[in-house]
């Protein structure tokens, strides 16, 4: 199927399918694996291919993130907010629900997983039940240490502060849009897109100011073509909301609304 | 030049050569016209116009084409009924309603044919001779004489039967007036006076002769039916429930005779009243202050008799009263219809001319409203003027019974009389009593009203006033469609109190006095119990009605109808403000020793006299309340037993409260929680603002629904383990240009200054912290939040920092996600902005509510309950469901706004039972001014806004037509968009909360409606109870165990991190790998109630097969070809691992 294989695990005496192909560009070192077990574990993944092929030694275990989060896709919002370079995008956030990456230690444990994967009929996935202090240290691990949230907090803010100036020496130099004016650029802001983005709303808000002004000086009852244009539209507009109160009421009739018993 | 030209254009449009518009928008409200003369429907011309237009509209060009014409007539309709109906939309819904309530033509004709024979039949009657008491007692075998109590004796006058004066068509029938919601037609025989004496007004002795003359007649009626092939059933009928004038019901019986006449098809019967002859008596003496039946009495003077004395003159009137209302509906083109309407309004709420039924009908209607056509006022100025249209009548005369005090202040007095042009006037110093005078007949209208159903029909037609006088919306569904009359009295009252006074019945002082005051004991008891209650209930409610079952038909072989079952509800409308206060205050010292003693020998033994805070010195009685028996059911009890019968009190119960004990108990004081949480909360944003912060806090918003005192548990010290422990709080900062442009550093930014706070928070003493990070609440986006619980008071917060910058990021990435993601990232961006912005909003609006509404707090938390106890609390949310609870209060048409939990729920479940939210949004106005008036600074939805709103409903709708995606719209001022809390709420859930609220109407008990109905879900995880969170830990009492105050935490843990919750945690965390393709349940208020379970559903979307594809994200098995589909018994597996030991049984659907 669309160049994956397919394995087979029982899972408490029902099955479970598992579809794997290799990893593209990981010079022939690991495995994609669609449709794992909820909640596998790099333990669990071990144990199993130990049973699928002995040697088979995996190095790095790399499940997708949203196996474990309520949606379906993964959005890089620090990428959609600003266009500084900041973090690298883990593969972890690419990867698809319920699937991950199984990279070995070399070419060969690659290639003894795939045979032994392709020889096995049906394995059991070797990890027990959920304990309830699986919950508790996921509840726990909610709580941060201040310590240690203090330190991640000023490591980010750093790499964001030098991400900035990167980009703020670049915007120093003058930019011409494609009305041919240049855009001057206020000390306080930071990039291009932050800066589009205010441009964009003072505009509006000045055009609408203008259009309040220009409506003031009008007269708007000094033509007679002007009493009688408006004496017209407000005969339409009346009109139209008879015709309108008329059909509504014709639907409400048809819908039996009118008995009052 | 101008005119040629203007021809032209007349004949492209014609629309433009019309008279102008008036001033006022259509929808404005006109009925209030200018009483400046009687002339018709209020003309068109308006002075703006200039002539050239008149002279145009006078001579219309020849060439006009046929579509023209229609455009002109329809125009010129639009804008007579935007001018002299409240909109076109009314004035369109009213014929309608007026088309569905017309009597069917052949039904018509058919009656007609019926009466006719009948009139045959009655003429066939032969007379009798004069008979004595005994001889008239039993002149037939299976006639009874129907009585009265007492009998008659030996008498000096005889009882005959002769030809009747007249026989008539009187009531709405008559006056072509009938609408098909009523089935009976009235037929008024009139006695020939020769059978009367003079004196005969005294001592029953008219009513006597009356009842043989029914007897009579019902015995030939019976006889001669037949042979007029006319088969009918006849049994004694009380005519308006009057147990001193029994008439006749007849009703057809169906034959197989084909010469027979039948109408049961039309389910009309006709009622024939016995009448007396017109001025027979001589009316100053049947004035109501009279005492026309004499007894032996120890006491001087006899009381006065207004009951009897109004039943003998309202018999002498029924024919007469037609031919006046008959003569006034001639002059007055709208009457008829204002009548029809005036009738629907007065059925729809129960009230009929029925004794029983409020006494206030469509003859009382008519009679008011033609005497408002007379005048009405002080001066006799003309209340309604006779060119009304029937919206305008029957809105003046709304207006009027809302307006004009009929009781106490004043009364209306006005002439019958046929060709009179004396003007009728409201007179000053009312009888205590509702009256309206005919100075002709010499009778109160009202007779048959009480204070109480007065007060009532008063109460209506405020109401209803408003609803007339809302220029936002159309609410003639609420006005004329949707009645109340058909719903339980636990709905329509605040509370409802069922008495059986049958044991005691014999300790109930009835004597000869009573009996000529109030003829029946069942009269004299309701007005009793009610003078009492009124007297020591006073401003803790507002109306109140007794209501008791008696039958009115009984077979012509008895005397008297069989008793009632002897049960009455007394229904109260309770004044939100005052009915729980624990003291009943009388008169101060320094009040005149008269009122002192009197209010002493009122309450007895429990008056006492107290000081107060204020030094005032004064009378007052003080109650205990409970839950089970609240302050106004104690007071009731009391008085009963001290004023009616000793021990009526204990056969005195209340009605439907049970609910309340739905809401678990609170191991604190009950109540005191929410000002405690209230002021703990204000003490931290006071610390928070008050810090030295790189930048200062400009303020701390409350964003939960505990500071809103609308969570299910109410706020216990310490109490960790509660699901509402930690209450939301939005923390502000001054404007800052400094936020990074970026959102994963701004999140961080805040985490920053948040761990700053919490450092100089905990250097307080008075405050213990936690930071946690919330990778949820905003996909995508890990939030950083710091838990703050209070040393001191016990009470947790849970504060998040909102920045200018955070709308900017979240639209940005709207901007920038490009089509594919645009769904993913609104919905980023509506999560967000409701906890940041909506949730702030909302807390305020609602807060302001709360203590607007006192019953709203109790009723949102226990319809939280019921949705909990239904497992759909998470589906819903917390902010959509105050919100459905809001309609009623805010919007409570057709009942009056309820006082009291219980009624509100049920008002709540009836509005969850019938809203279509497919068709309708729910669009509600949640500001409470002081001043309801429109001085222009009113908050209130305006035309526009709610115009809005509604076009934002009709383009959800145009894209969505069958409502698949979204279900409930709820739109405010504050989220016109109508869909920020209610998007998510998926159809399958919204049709299940209609469903069960229609089974909770129809639950037999308040258990019942509590019950979790598990067999629709396609699983059932039953969670292991050991492993529930704790009881005392959440501030709930255990329901079994007593008050065991060591189990009661009294400090903070050491560590926030220990979950509470397990089987909260399992349900995320099955969501969070599942939730794409079973939708999971569960109830979150284990504590109070809730089952231990996990329910779950697989969506039905995903059922189909489709082509392998990597990123299927869901768990699926290989299904022939490439093709896979759900491993539906896989996921069960991988459900059960999940749930390991806290899952004790699965139960799967077949």
């Amino acid at each position: 199927m669309k160049g994956f294989d397919q394995v087979e695990v029982t899972l408490d005496n029902t099955r479970h399918y598992m579809w794997y192909k290799r990893h593209d560009g990981s010079d022939q070192r690991a495995l994609f694996v669609v449709n794992l077990p909820a909640a596998a574990s790099l333990a669990d993944v071990k144990k199993f291919f130990e049973r699928v092929a002995i040697g088979a030694t995996i190095q790095e275990y790399t499940p997708s993130v949203l196996s474990d989060y309520p949606q379906e896709v993964w959005v890089n919002m620090s990428r959609l907010t600003s266009d500084l370079d900041l973090s690298v995008d883990s593969p972890k956030y690419r990867l698809p629900k319920n699937s991950a990456i199984v990279t070995f230690v070399d070419k060969s444990a690659c290639q003894l997983a795939v045979s032994g994967l392709k020889k096995v009929g049906e394995v059991e996935w070797p990890s027990a039940g959920a304990m309830a202090h699986y919950y508790a240290s996921k509840y726990q691990a909610k709580y941060r240490d201040a310590e240690e949230l203090a330190v991640e907090v000023s490591e980010a803010l750093a790499e964001f502060g030098s991400a900035e100036r990167q980009s703020m020496q670049n915007l120093q130099k003058p930019l011409v849009d494609d009305d041919g004016f240049t855009m001057v650029v206020g000390s306080h802001r930071k990039t291009k897109r932050g800066l589009l983005g205010k441009q964009k709303l003072a505009q509006t808000v000045e055009s609408t100011k203008a259009a309040a002004k220009l409506k003031k000086k009008e007269k708007e009852d000094f033509y007679r073509f002007q009493l009688r244009q408006r004496k017209k539209e407000e005969m339409n507009d009346l009109l139209r909301k008879y015709k309108e109160d008329q059909e509504r009421v014709k639907t409400l009739k048809e819908k039996k609304r009118f008995r009052p018993y | 030049m101008g005119k040629r030209q203007r021809r032209v254009s007349f004949a492209t449009d014609v629309t433009e050569h019309s008279e102008p518009a008036r001033d006022e928008a259509p929808a404005a409200d006109v009925s209030d016209a200018p009483a400046d003369g009687d002339d018709d429907v209020p003309s068109s011309d308006d002075g703006e116009v200039d002539d050239d237009d008149d002279a145009d509209v006078a001579a219309p060009p020849a060439k006009r084409r046929p579509h023209h014409k229609l455009e002109a007539s329809a125009l010129a309709l639009a804008r007579e009924t935007a001018e002299v109906f409240k909109s076109n939309i009314f004035k369109l819904q009213t014929d309608e309603l007026l088309q569905e309530l017309a009597i069917k033509p052949s039904h018509v004709a058919l009656v007609e044919k019926v009466l006719h024979r009948l009139h045959e039949v009655i003429q066939a009657v032969p007379d009798s001779e004069a008979l004595s008491v005994s001889s008239a007692e039993s002149f037939s075998d299976q006639v009874s004489v129907p009585w009265p109590e007492p009998k008659p004796t030996s008498t000096n006058y005889t009882f005959q039967y002769k030809k009747p004066e007249s026989v008539d068509l009187v009531g709405s029938f008559g006056l072509k007036a009938g609408t098909s919601m009523s089935r009976s037609i009235d037929l008024c025989v009139t006695m020939p006076s020769e059978l009367f004496q003079a004196k005969d007004y005294l001592n029953y002795r008219a009513l006597y002769k009356r009842c043989f003359y029914v007897a009579w007649l019902a015995h030939h009626m019976a006889k001669l039916a037949n042979k007029h092939h006319l088969p009918v059933k006849i049994s004694y009928h009380l005519i308006g429930g009057d147990v001193l004038n029994p008439g006749l019901k007849i009703e057809s019986v169906t034959t197989d005779d084909a010469k027979n006449l039948h109408f049961a098809k039309t389910k009309f019967w006709v009622q024939v009243m016995v009448a007396l002859p017109m001025h027979m008596f001589e009316g100053k003496k049947l004035l109501p202050d009279k005492n026309c039946i004499r007894i032996q009495a120890s006491s001087e003077s006899l009381p006065p008799t207004p009951l009897y004395n109004a039943s003998v003159v309202s018999s002498t009137t029924p024919t007469h009263y037609l031919r006046w209302i008959y003569t006034t509906k001639k002059q007055c083109d709208g009457f008829k219809d204002a009548l029809m309407l005036g009738r629907t309004w007065l059925a729809k709420r129960g009230f009929s001319g029925n004794i029983t039924k409020g006494g206030f009908g469509s003859f009382e209607w008519s009679v008011l409203m033609a005497a408002l056509l007379a005048g009405g006022s002080p001066d006799g100025s003309k209340q309604l003027l006779h060119g009304f249209s029937s919206y305008q009548l029957f809105k003046g005369t709304i207006k009027y019974l809302a307006e004009v005090d009929l009781l106490n202040d004043g009364y209306l007095s006005f002439t019958s009389e046929l060709g009179s042009t004396s003007s009728s006037r409201y007179k000053a110093e009312g009888f205590r009593t509702p009256t309206i005078f005919d100075k002709h007949a010499k009778l109160n209208v009202l007779w048959k009203m009480t204070p109480d159903s007065y007060l009532e029909l008063r109460e209506y037609a405020r109401e209803s006033l408003a609803l007339l006088n809302d220029v936002v919306r159309d609410r003639f569904d609420a006005l004329m469609l949707q009645g109340t009359s058909s719903k339980p009295a636990t709905m329509q009252f605040d509370m409802v109190l069922a008495m059986d006074p049958t044991p005691v019945a014999a300790d109930i002082a009835f004597g000869p006095l009573e009996k000529i005051s109030y003829i029946t004991f069942d009269n004299y008891l309701r007005h009793r119990v009610g003078a009492v209650l009124r007297a020591a209930l006073g401003s803790r409610v507002t109306s109140m009605a007794i209501e008791s079952t008696s039958p009115q038909s009984w077979s012509l072989s008895k005397r008297k109808p069989a008793l009632g079952n002897g049960h009455y509800s007394i229904c109260l409308r309770l004044n939100a403000d005052e009915y729980a206060k624990q003291v009943t205050k009388g008169p101060t010292s320094a009040d005149s020793e008269d009122d002192q003693s009197k209010f002493r020998g009122f309450w007895g033994s429990k008056a006492s006299l107290r000081r107060f805070k204020d030094g005032v010195i004064q009378h007052c009685v003080v109650w205990n309340g409970t839950d089970k028996e609240p302050v106004v059911v104690q007071i009731a009890k009391y008085v009963l037993n001290q004023h009616v019968a000793d021990g009526l009190g204990e056969h005195v119960a209340l009605q439907g409260w049970d609910i309340l004990k739905q809401l678990p108990k609170s191991t604190s004081a009950p109540g005191a929680g929410w000002a405690a949480l209230r002021s703990s909360f204000d003490e931290l944003a006071r610390a928070v603002v008050g810090l030295d912060l790189p930048l200062r806090v400009k303020s701390v918003l409350p964003a939960s629904s505990g500071l809103r005192q609308t969570s299910v548990l109410e706020p216990v010290p310490f109490a960790v383990a509660s699901p509402d422990y930690w209450n939301d709080a939005v923390v502000q900062f001054e404007y800052s240009t400094r936020w990074p442009d970026e959102l994963v550093a701004l999140e961080k930014t805040k985490a920053a200054l948040l761990l700053k706070m919490k450092a100089m928070l905990e250097d307080t003493g008075n405050w213990r912290g936690a930071m946690v990070e919330d990778d949820e609440s905003i996909p995508f986006v890990t939030q950083t939040i710091l838990q703050m619980a209070s040393v001191k008071t016990g009470y947790g917060f849970a504060l998040r920092v909102v920045t200018e910058r955070d709308e900017t990021m979240y639209l940005r990435a709207v901007q920038h996600g490009g089509a594919s993601l645009k769904h993913v990232l609104q919905d980023v961006y509506l999560k967000f902005y409701r906890q940041a912005v909506a949730k702030v909003k909302h807390t305020r609006t609602v807060g302001g509510l709360v203590t607007a509404f006192p019953a709203f707090s109790e009723t949102c938390r226990i319809i939280k309950r019921w949705f909990d106890a239904h497992l759909l609390l998470s589906h819903f949310g917390d902010e959509l469901i105050e919100l459905l609870v809001l309609k009623v209060f805010t919007d409570p048409a057709p009942f009056a706004a309820p006082h009291s939990a219980p009624s509100a729920v049920l008002q709540v479940l009836q509005f969850l039972a019938t809203w279509n939210w497919k068709e309708s949004p729910l669009i509600l106005d949640l500001v409470r001014d002081a001043n309801e008036r429109d001085d222009g600074l009113s908050e209130r939805l305006t035309v526009s806004s709610y115009k809005v709103i509604e076009d934002n409903f009709a383009k959800i709708r145009a894209s969505d037509p069958s409502a698949l995606k979204t279900q409930l719209f709820v739109g405010s001022k504050d989220d016109p968009s109508g869909i920020l809390w209610s998007h998510d709420v998926s159809l399958p859930m919204a049709s299940r909360m209609t469903a069960l609220a229609r089974a909770a109407l129809q639950a037999s008990s308040e258990q019942a409606m509590f019950t979790p109905v598990l067999g629709d879900y396609d699983f059932v995880l039953h969670l292991d109870k050991s492993s529930a969170p704790s009881a005392p830990l959440s501030g709930v009492m255990p329901p079994s165990a007593f008050k065991n105050l060591s189990n009661i935490p009294q400090s903070l843990p050491g560590d926030f991190s220990q979950p509470h919750n397990l089987h909260w945690l399992l349900f995320d965390d099955l969501e969070r790998r599942f939730g794409q393709v079973v939708l999971f349940s569960t109830a979150k208020y284990q504590v109070a109630g809730g089952a231990a379970v996990v329910a779950g559903i697989f969506v039905p979307a995903y059922l189909a097969k489709r082509r392998f594809k990597p990123t299927l994200g869901f768990d699926i098995k290989p299904a022939g070809g490439d093709e896979v589909e759900l491993n539906r018994d896989g996921v069960m597996a991988q459900v059960k691992r999940l749930g390991g030991e806290l899952v004790s049984r699965i139960d799967v659907k077949n």
